[in-house]
């Protein structure tokens, strides 16, 4: 008896499951799904600010260490300021970041649209980030997504009515046409370098590289104008009889970091 | 029905949605391995090894599930099948095997449902890929280093968990 009433429950759920995911990819689960994104962001924001907080606090327990060794008597009033510190160094961060991102678009003249980052998606070694900017708001796919002062930290990949999905440059399955800051044609690709830094292909041997050089975008792909910073050289890699070397790239921005982005509907800069 | 009960209902039900939005905006924003940190599952371990309910399980399976599904990139389905597997696999092995609440039951109930989710979100990853819904190709399978922070930072948290239930219930921490 026991044991049909749990077959039978297993079964519907099992059922139920199964008809969601169909549903899904049916599409007719799109109105419920957009209601409970447009619900859950207002939450999901700080929820995501919090997190991104822990992550910057942990400078701060290891200087908290060293302090506690000095003095262990102003430990606890030492903490609280640092605490209180941070935080509102968090906020003058975030508002600082996005009043120079603002400023640095509008005096270009470039059409774009700032987005607050809802959550963050970890698939293996695959990072993707969530917007809470969509359709509505005129998002579409391949639409190049920047920080700070033109720094490309990914592009659109998928939109839903109420948010969009960013792949970003550091995921080793996005690939982005570059070249170096003095250089006019596009001289490489770059790719990201299994989820932690990136990498320039396809880049002649004959180009000679230094350590710090620039790399921008190379203006190549639709929607992604010329001159977007990518990042910058710390390593390369040649082979001997080779026709290409590999540039080792580190981005200007820690992706840990970001609160907010900009998604650049413009195809010049 | 009784307001109270619809009450109730209500509030798991909200619970339920906390709990899904909790994990895609904060516990994954987290530095590594924190972010490897499955409430979800946590919550499903604790629910049929603990309070012995296997219907909230499934009901906490289906909703967090779809929660996660809308958040991820092209990979919705995914973990609704690996949390309702979990649950009843789970509940299988605790109610023909274990039978009680005993340290013993609850470590290999944990493992068992941390392996099976590591190894269904890849195996389930490639029948995606296969069928072309998500876009790239799993390379990096088994990560030794990833594979044992998740699991250990899951399995203190399950400890933890233990260790309040057992204070809770003032019996015998380690029972046999």
């Amino acid at each position: 008896m026991k044991f049909n009433l749990f077959k039978r429950r297993s079964a519907i759920f099992i059922i139920i499951g199964i008809s969601i995911i169909a549903l899904h990819f049916l599409n007719i689960l799109n109105p419920v799904e957009n209601f409970i994104i447009k619900i859950s962001s207002p939450l999901q924001y700080p929820l995501y600010s919090a997190g991104v907080f822990i992550h910057r606090l942990n400078p701060f327990v290891k200087n908290n260490e060293n302090l506690e060794q000095k003095n262990k008597g102003l430990k606890e009033e030492n903490q609280k300021l640092l605490i209180e510190n941070l935080a509102l160094k968090t906020r003058i961060d975030q508002m600082k970041i996005l009043e120079e991102q603002t400023k640095y678009l509008e005096s270009k003249n470039l059409n774009f649209l700032t987005a607050r980052i809802i959550s963050k998606d970890i698939f293996h070694q695959y990072d993707f980030l969530t917007v809470d900017k969509g359709k509505k708001d005129g998002i579409v796919i391949n639409l190049p997504v920047v920080v700070n002062q033109g720094i490309i930290i990914g592009k659109v990949i998928k939109v839903d009515e109420q948010s969009a999905k960013i792949i970003l440059l550091t995921n080793p399955h996005n690939q982005t046409a570059a070249t170096f800051e003095n250089e006019s044609k596009t001289m490489g690709v770059v790719s990201g370098d299994y989820g932690l830094s990136m990498k320039m292909d396809l880049v002649p041997q004959e180009k000679t590289i230094e350590i710090n050089e620039k790399i921008i975008t190379s203006g190549l792909e639709e929607f992604i104008p010329k001159g977007l910073i990518i990042g910058e050289v710390t390593r390369i890699e040649k082979e001997e009889h080779g026709f290409f070397q590999t540039a080792y790239l580190r981005s200007l921005v820690s992706y840990n970091n970001i609160y907010f982005v900009s998604i650049l509907k413009t195809n010049e800069l | 029905m009784n307001y109270k009960i619809i009450l109730k209902k209500i509030f798991q039900l909200f619970f339920l949605f906390i709990l899904g939005v909790v994990q895609i905006s904060f516990i994954s924003s987290l530095p590594k391995p924190i972010s490897y940190i499955h409430l979800p599952l946590l919550f499903i371990v604790i629910s049929i090894t603990i309070l012995m309910q296997f219907h909230q399980a499934l009901v906490l399976s289906l909703i967090t599930g779809f929660m996660m599904g809308i958040i991820s990139y092209q990979r919705f389905g995914i973990d609704i099948l690996i949390l309702l597997t979990i649950s009843v696999f789970a509940h299988i092995i605790f109610n023909n095997i274990f039978t009680n609440v005993s340290i013993y039951s609850f470590v290999i109930i944990g493992i068992f449902s941390f392996i099976l989710n590591y190894f269904m979100s890849w195996g389930l990853a490639w029948i995606y890929y296969a069928l072309k819904i998500f876009p790239y190709s799993i390379n990096d399978f088994f990560n030794v280093k990833i594979f044992f922070q998740y699991m250990s930072v899951n399995f203190a948290l399950l400890f933890i968990a233990y260790i309040f239930y057992k204070k809770i219930h003032n019996t015998k921490l380690f029972k046999i």
